[in-house]
């Protein structure tokens, strides 16, 4: 054991970072050749180069063009995430306290589960038109039946016996709620909101190519339409790396901290149901 | 792996009292952990007669499981070896390759998807002679001929250990080593599984290495006790007790009793009722 | 599940009555909000969409797009099970790819796959080929993340039982291993399936002259939510049918293990 320690700490380099790097290279290795590739044997060549693509991406940042498309799809992923977490939540726990509510519930959730993202594109656009509500509503409406299938599963789980143990001790229910409860179905709700966001980024972007006139997916279907595909590249690049500042800053270490107490086989296994 | 000798029928195979010897001699097992280097037990020398049934017992921490996988080979020794001197079946042989062993685990260990006869069939996987009847055999041999074809989620945890006894016992090994294999079974159960693998070794003839905490369990099983501590075997003790033994007996009691100051004769450790 | 049936207990209790119920109560709210503030042509309405879905059935005119629809899904289906079961497998097996891969899952869980669809449509153009790619990609990383989760979750002690009795390695892969990861891998194959049609059908409204995500496309720059809502309808009980008659099925049949799990201590 001592060499295996040993090794994590003067290995870091080569135990967690080389795997890294050899996954980058594959990518990149991955990616020119698609590039390479589509130039030689199609006229216009719908793969743009890397390089190119991470400098036009780059120029959008520093130019602060990003922004103009940016802001409002991050502010339709916030909203519409925000209503899925009560929406889901709301029918989560209705779903996992009665019984009723259970088998009341269920065929919308399954329904949510299973409708197609285009069609629910094509139904915000018809009812809100081009608006800030179709995207909105349509990531709310997507992301609340995974919610709602976390919040009821966790309020199911929770652990009868220590609700009972905390009962027999005469624990207020405030303290019931903030020490027992909470880190009891926090787990289960973490997962909701994680799987909730990149569900939203999807939906929101699928959204965006049918019933919006401005926002992330908006503009690499213009730029398609348009035939700009270096433009498309770029645009995809900058909202990727909000995605993944979103993953790694916010939700792994976030994960890391509300699973302390857990097995690491736990962990693992809430990342993406 | 399979020794079996083609001359055997069906029955004689069930009646075979093939038994080796253990020569263990010098062996010690060191594991590296953060701080240095561990010596879990070191120098120890054991001579264990063909048939005859050796308990060893120790406190939790003392090693008694470790020295278990060394010596079946599971974990490598440190230093010393361990030697498997076979029966007459196959004098010839030599080494640990002509004696076959058989495991009983704490916990079953079954294949959960697989019947009982499928779990027994899962070891017989160079055995030209198997057919599903020799795994009847054995589940009738431990009082399983209702469950030939049940999941182990359809047995109750001392059915369970029972097939995991007749695996064992199924591959025909001159060895038997069995590590806490009672210890998750209530008292009842339990007792009723140590008559019925005493039974099972008087008429099979094995050797049998059995490894508990549970000083009762020791005295009513063993021909000879060897308790392990501070990393060696401190007492080695010959049960002269007849057979069948009655735990209520005076002569019994009064064993026990002198077993259980030999063990907490030195420190450490919490267990052994 | 109760004991008395009274015709009260039954509204309440019974699952398939309340599933009526829920439905009937969609219906209606649907139905009264159209009708009642006369949004009739932005709403539609429940017998709008039904008098819709039963001309398309009677016209026939369906079975071509459905066709279209799920030879693409059976393809793209294909892709992403091969490709996420293998990439599981190699993640699952060996450390060094567990760690190269694992920032792929990562990113490619969060990808949004309307991106993998933009550019599957400039790279193939209208056809066949961008919805399978579309759909054999984008979920490919649920696939893999499910077998690999399933190979981790092998339990130890079953591995280490299987070497007390020496047994060999292909058989252990074969009755141990292969075993423990099936239900995991079967989950990873249903989300795979459940993509495989969203993702033809955003293909298909993006890059196809035919299909059922073309023909919501096409409702959609006719602006009849009653065309939308037929097909979608109409989609959504063929892929309910597909579930429950044949996934199901299988999973029961596979897992029947599982089921019979009465334990008695």
């Amino acid at each position: 054991m001592a060499v295996e320690g040993a090794r994590l700490r003067g290995g870091d380099l080569t135990d967690r970072w080389l795997p890294r790097a050899v996954g980058l290279g594959l990518t990149f290795v991955l990616w020119l050749g698609l590039a390479t590739w589509f130039e030689r044997t199609s006229p216009v060549s719908p793969i743009p180069y890397p390089v190119e693509t991470l400098t036009a991406a780059a120029d959008l940042y520093l130019t602060g063009a990003v922004f103009a498309h940016l802001l409002p799809t991050l502010s339709r992923i916030v909203v519409g995430f925000a209503g899925a977490m009560v929406l889901g939540t709301v029918a989560g726990v209705l779903m996992g306290t009665t019984a009723y509510g259970e088998k009341f519930l269920s065929p919308f959730v399954v329904l949510g589960l299973a409708l197609p993202s285009v069609a629910l594109a094509a139904m915000a656009r018809l009812v809100w038109g081009f608006s800030f509500a179709a995207p909105t509503t349509a990531a709310a409406i997507a992301v609340s039946p995974f919610v709602a299938i976390n919040v009821w599963k966790g309020v199911e789980n929770l652990d009868r016996d220590r609700l009972e143990m905390a009962r027999s001790f005469g624990v207020s229910n405030r303290r019931l709620l903030r020490r027992v409860l909470t880190p009891d179905v926090a787990p289960a709700l973490f997962a909701a909101s994680r799987f909730g966001v990149a569900l939203s980024w999807k939906v929101v972007t699928v959204t965006e190519v049918f019933a919006a006139a401005s926002g992330v997916g908006y503009r690499v279907n213009q730029a398609r339409g348009s035939y700009q595909y270096l433009d498309a590249g770029a645009w995809v690049v900058a909202f990727m790396a909000v995605v993944v500042l979103v993953e790694y800053g916010a939700f792994k270490p976030l994960e890391r901290r509300a699973f302390a107490h857990r097995d690491d086989e736990d962990v693992e296994l809430t990342g993406a149901r | 792996m399979s020794e079996h000798t083609t001359d055997d029928g069906e029955a004689d195979r069930l009646a075979s009292d093939d038994a080796a010897a253990i020569r263990v001699a010098g062996l010690t097992r060191r594991f590296e952990t953060g701080e240095g280097v561990e010596t879990v037990f070191s120098g120890i020398d054991l001579e264990i007669a063909p048939g005859s049934f050796v308990v060893l017992i120790g406190k939790s921490g003392s090693g008694k499981s470790t020295l278990l996988d060394v010596i079946s080979g599971v974990l490598e020794p440190s230093e010393g070896s361990v030697e498997f001197v076979p029966g007459d079946r196959d004098a010839a042989g030599n080494g640990r390759n002509s004696v076959e062993i058989g495991h009983v685990f704490q916990s079953p260990r079954l294949l959960p998807w697989d019947t009982a006869v499928e779990n027994i069939e899962f070891v017989h996987e160079n055995d030209p002679d198997y057919t599903d009847d020799l795994a009847r055999e054995y589940l009738d041999l431990v009082g399983l001929s209702a469950h030939y074809e049940k999941f182990p989620g359809q047995l109750s945890g001392g059915q369970r250990q029972r097939v995991g006894i007749a695996r064992a016992l199924s591959i025909d090994p001159e060895v038997l080593l069995l590590d806490e294999p009672f210890s998750n079974l209530d008292e009842i159960t339990a007792d009723s599984l140590r008559r019925e693998l005493l039974s099972v070794w008087r008429e099979l003839g094995k050797t049998v290495l059995f490894v508990t905490h549970d000083i009762t369990e020791a005295v009513q099983l063993a021909d000879r006790i060897l308790m392990l501590g501070d990393g060696e075997i401190y007492a080695d003790l010959e049960v002269d007790l007849p057979r069948p033994r009655d735990v209520d007996s005076a002569e019994f009691v009064r064993f026990r009793g002198r077993a259980v100051e030999r063990f907490h004769s030195i420190d450490g450790g919490e267990d052994g009722r | 599940m109760s004991s008395t049936t009274g015709p009260g207990r039954l509204l309440v209790e019974n699952r398939q009555v309340v599933f009526l119920e829920a439905l009937a109560t969609a219906a209606a709210v649907w139905w009264l909000a159209s009708a009642g503030f006369g949004l009739t042509d932005t709403l539609s309405s429940p017998p709008l969409v039904a008098a819709a879905v039963a001309e398309l059935l009677a016209s026939g005119e369906w079975v071509p797009q459905f066709a279209a629809t799920g030879r693409r899904i059976a393809y793209g289906f294909a892709i992403s099970t091969v490709l996420g079961t293998a990439f599981g497998l190699l993640m699952g097996l060996y450390g060094f790819w567990e760690k190269v891969f694992q920032d792929y899952i990562t990113v490619g869980l969060a990808f949004p796959s309307v991106f993998i669809a933009l550019f599957a449509a400039m790279a193939f153009g209208v056809g066949d080929t961008a919805p399978t790619v579309t759909a054999g990609i984008a979920p490919f990383p649920f696939v893999a993340q499910n077998v690999y989760q399933g190979v981790n979750n092998v339990d130890t002690d079953l591995l280490e039982m299987a070497r007390s009795f020496e047994v060999s390695r292909t058989r252990t892969l074969g009755r141990v291993v292969f075993r423990s990861v099936l239900p995991e891998w079967f989950a990873g194959v249903r989300y795979g399936f459940a993509g495989a049609w969203k993702l033809v059908t955003l293909a298909e409204a993006i890059a196809a002259e035919q299909g059922v995500g073309f023909m919501i496309q096409t409702e959609l720059t006719r602006l009849s939510m009653t065309g939308v809502l037929a097909w979608t309808v109409l989609f959504g009980a063929v892929i309910a049918v597909f579930e429950y008659l044949v996934l199901r099925r299988i999973e029961e049949r596979v897992f029947d293990w599982r089921e019979q799990s009465a334990v008695a201590w």
